[in-house]
């Protein structure tokens, strides 16, 4: 075969994958966003009703609003803390010693729990009456004992990010660990011979060598973070009030909740549209690196 | 006699005994189908967890040997019951052949429940059996898709022995709860009563709001079906609802993040003096699992407003068929061997193993069966007196989508602190577009 069709030829099994598992349900839910479908009256498709899913959204609908903004909030410190704390874990946990090993091992369990455990988990840790948060709380904090955490909008809100970034620091903490790796130990060995103390080294020569990753990574936790839904449905459903609904979850609640297909379908490809844009993004990103 | 017409009077009776033992032999009971037409079906039931329907679990032997069918239960948590069902309805599912949900969600699932109404007529299943309320909870549009196997009156859980210390007399109204809750936690320092204002768990937070509305003069719609609740008197029930935390500071301070289990596990622990609650936590409070000894445990009618003339709320968990089954004629012997008296009878009657001694009934006969009551401290002869009145939830295709609306601003109320009268108004604005939305899919 001609060398100029074969690599077609090689990529059509790829292709032919992406096009069922990817581009049928997204072209497919695209059309359920422009009609009206409501599943508990009908399971089939109903009439042609244009962008006025989308136009009632944006223009009409309180709570779509509400969650953007949610989602921000929530997405916002979310990835900011895991990057942070992954990156010291990462800088701290990176030699072999027989402790630092161990210790990766130790944390790297919170990420191999499934989500919906965690949630129902740290909800029955939160809980005032029988929740150990409460009693911790209780011996450190004064006041802060049989404080309603889950339902409070604030605290709420902090539990879900700080419950987040529990199940999320240890990936990104050995994906900083692999790239910490792969720097050359020749810069960081003439830097300390000229001198430089270890927070220099860090600031200086470390960090910017890791931009790359760490772009990555924050573009990689924004979109886990946008399209997060599992802690939210055990831990908090949302509230209290819409205090912690964000975009997923209403997306989650219209389809399968109020069977509105249709509207369900307007507010996910509202949230896949930003997802595309992070993910070409994220593959720029990724082919620049490629020499 | 003649000795030939001596041989032809035996033959004849030998032969009328015979077809006697044979049809008694082949006989089944509970209008079952006789001759095991579905002999080797499997049938697989999604349902929620309860010991009524563990102790059912225990008995399917009986059903097998019966009608030769095996059927098997498949448990999903209650919060997550309504999630689950509809995956599997909207994806078309025939991995569950029987489903068990609340009432209010049968109408937006009526299109994949199938009708029960001609399996009931041909089979002449007697549904006088239940109480009114329930018979028309099961049905939509005239139409039956459910029996009543699990339901629930609202009762008043409290306490002997703190009530005892505090010199109190069991409350009949909101108002005594309020005054009781309060003289208790005064004496006791245990929080004078727990409720669920907590948004996420099946709506769980309006039933106790029902009550509150409904007892000061308002409803969910008006006559032309647009949103009521937020008017003067859905206002005032609404405060009165929140005000037992908010004002009167009577509740346990947990109960903003309390669901129903929280609820009835802070009682079973010590921690809260009474709830107001469906009856089947009785189960729960006087069980093994409780810190409480069943004679610590009192039960009357659900506290009401209005002079004792308001309703209160009943739910039910009927049972139904899935329209996707491939074995609903087989669903349907299920379905009559499950709701048959015998069973509800033995199940609420056997104490001897606390994972499935449940007290849930359906049936009048068994609220009135004396040695039932006898067995359960005559709860249920109290529970019928709860049903006097009784409503049960709109059932309309929206309900889910209102209802969500509404825990939202439940807890909006508690939790945020918003006031009232504006909760309640962005409530019914919402709930407003929502019907609008929906006039539009019916165009």
């Amino acid at each position: 075969m001609n060398e100029r069709y074969l690599k077609y030829g090689l990529l059509a099994p790829a292709l032919l994958i992406c096009a069922v598992t990817l581009f049928y349900p997204l072209v497919q839910s695209m059309m359920y966003s422009l009609h009206d479908w409501q599943m508990s009256r009908s399971t089939v498709m109903g009439a042609f009703v244009g962008v006025s899913n989308y136009v009632d959204l944006v223009l009409h609908d309180p709570d779509f609003m509400g969650s953007v903004w949610v989602t921000l909030i929530f997405t916002v410190p979310s990835v900011l803390l895991t990057m942070i704390i992954g990156l010291a874990l990462a800088v701290l946990l990176a030699g072999s010693g027989k402790l630092q090993v161990n210790a990766r091992m130790l944390l790297v369990i919170p990420f191999a729990m499934s989500p919906a455990l965690i949630g129902i988990s740290w909800r029955f840790m939160l809980s005032p009456e029988f929740g150990i948060v409460d009693i911790i709380l209780k011996h450190l904090v004064p006041g802060m004992g049989d404080t309603p955490i889950l339902s409070n909008a604030a605290w709420a809100m902090v539990a879900l990010i700080l419950v987040d970034v529990w199940h999320w620091t240890p990936y990104f903490m050995l994906t900083f660990i692999g790239a910490l790796a792969s720097l050359p130990q020749e810069t960081l060995d003439a830097a300390q011979v000229d001198g430089a103390g270890s927070g220099r080294i860090f600031f200086e020569i470390v960090l910017p060598q890791l931009k790359p990753v760490l772009a990555i990574a924050i573009l990689l936790k924004t979109i886990f973070s946008l399209k997060m839904l599992d802690q939210v449905v055990t831990m908090t459903a949302g509230g209290p009030g819409s205090a912690t609904e964000t975009l997923p979850y209403l997306v989650y609640t219209t389809a399968f909740r109020y069977y509105d297909i249709g509207y369900a379908s307007a507010m996910a490809w509202l949230l896949a549209i930003v997802m595309i844009v992070l993910a070409l993004i994220y593959s720029r990103f990724t082919m620049e690196r490629k020499p | 006699m003649k000795r030939r017409q001596f041989l032809e009077a035996a033959g004849a009776l030998a032969a009328t005994s015979f077809s006697g033992w044979a049809r008694a032999a082949t006989e089944v009971p509970y209008g079952l189908k006789p001759g095991k037409p579905y002999k080797g079906v499997q049938l697989k039931m999604l349902l929620p967890p309860a010991s009524q329907f563990r102790a059912q679990q225990k008995r399917l032997e009986q059903f097998e040997a019966l009608t030769g069918i095996r059927a098997t239960y498949g448990y999903v948590p209650y919060g997550q019951l309504l999630d689950k069902l509809t995956t599997e309805a909207v994806g078309g599912s025939d991995e569950y052949d029987l489903f068990c949900y609340q009432d209010s969600w049968m109408a937006s699932l009526v299109g994949y429940l199938n009708p029960l109404d001609s399996s009931i007529a041909a089979d002449a299943l007697d549904m006088g059996r239940y109480p009114e309320v329930f018979r028309e909870a099961c049905a939509v549009d005239g139409q039956t898709y459910g029996l009543p196997i699990r339901a629930h009156p609202q009762m008043l859980f409290y306490r002997k022995d703190l009530l005892a210390q505090a010199g109190g007399k069991v409350p009949a109204s909101w108002q005594d709860m309020v005054s009781t809750a309060g003289a208790i936690q005064a004496k006791t320092e245990v929080p004078g009563v727990a409720l669920d204002y907590v948004k996420g768990s099946g709506f769980q937070n309006l039933w106790l709001w029902f009550n509150c509305l409904w007892g000061h003069g308002s409803d969910l719609f008006d006559e032309a079906g647009l949103p009521r609740f937020n008017d003067a008197a859905g206002v005032a029930g609404t405060q009165a609802y929140v005000d037992v935390l908010l004002k009167d500071k009577v509740a346990n301070p947990g109960s903003s993040q309390f669901n129903e289990y929280d609820m009835v596990n802070s009682m079973a622990q010590g921690k809260s003096a009474m709830i107001m609650v469906w009856w089947w936590t009785y189960s729960v409070l006087t069980g093994d699992r409780s810190q409480l000894k069943p004679e610590q445990v009192g039960f009357a009618p659900m506290v009401r407003f209005n002079n004792g003339q308001s309703p209160t709320l009943t739910t039910l968990m009927p049972f139904g068929i899935n329209r996707q089954s491939r074995n609903k004629a087989a669903a349907w012997e299920f379905l009559k061997w499950v709701s048959n008296p015998d069973l509800e009878v033995d199940i609420v009657s056997d104490k001897s193993d606390p994972e499935t001694s449940d007290i849930v009934a359906t049936q009048t006969a068994t609220f009135l069966n004396a040695k039932v009551n006898e067995v359960n401290h005559g709860l249920h002869r109290v529970a019928l007196e709860s049903l006097q009145g009784a409503r049960t939830l709109p059932k309309m295709t929206i309900w889910p989508e209102v209802a969500s609306v509404l825990e939202t601003s439940i807890s909006e109320i508690v939790a945020i602190g918003k006031p009232v009268k504006p909760a309640l108004d962005d409530a019914a604005a919402q709930v407003a577009r929502i019907i609008r939305r929906s006039k539009r899919h019916r165009g």
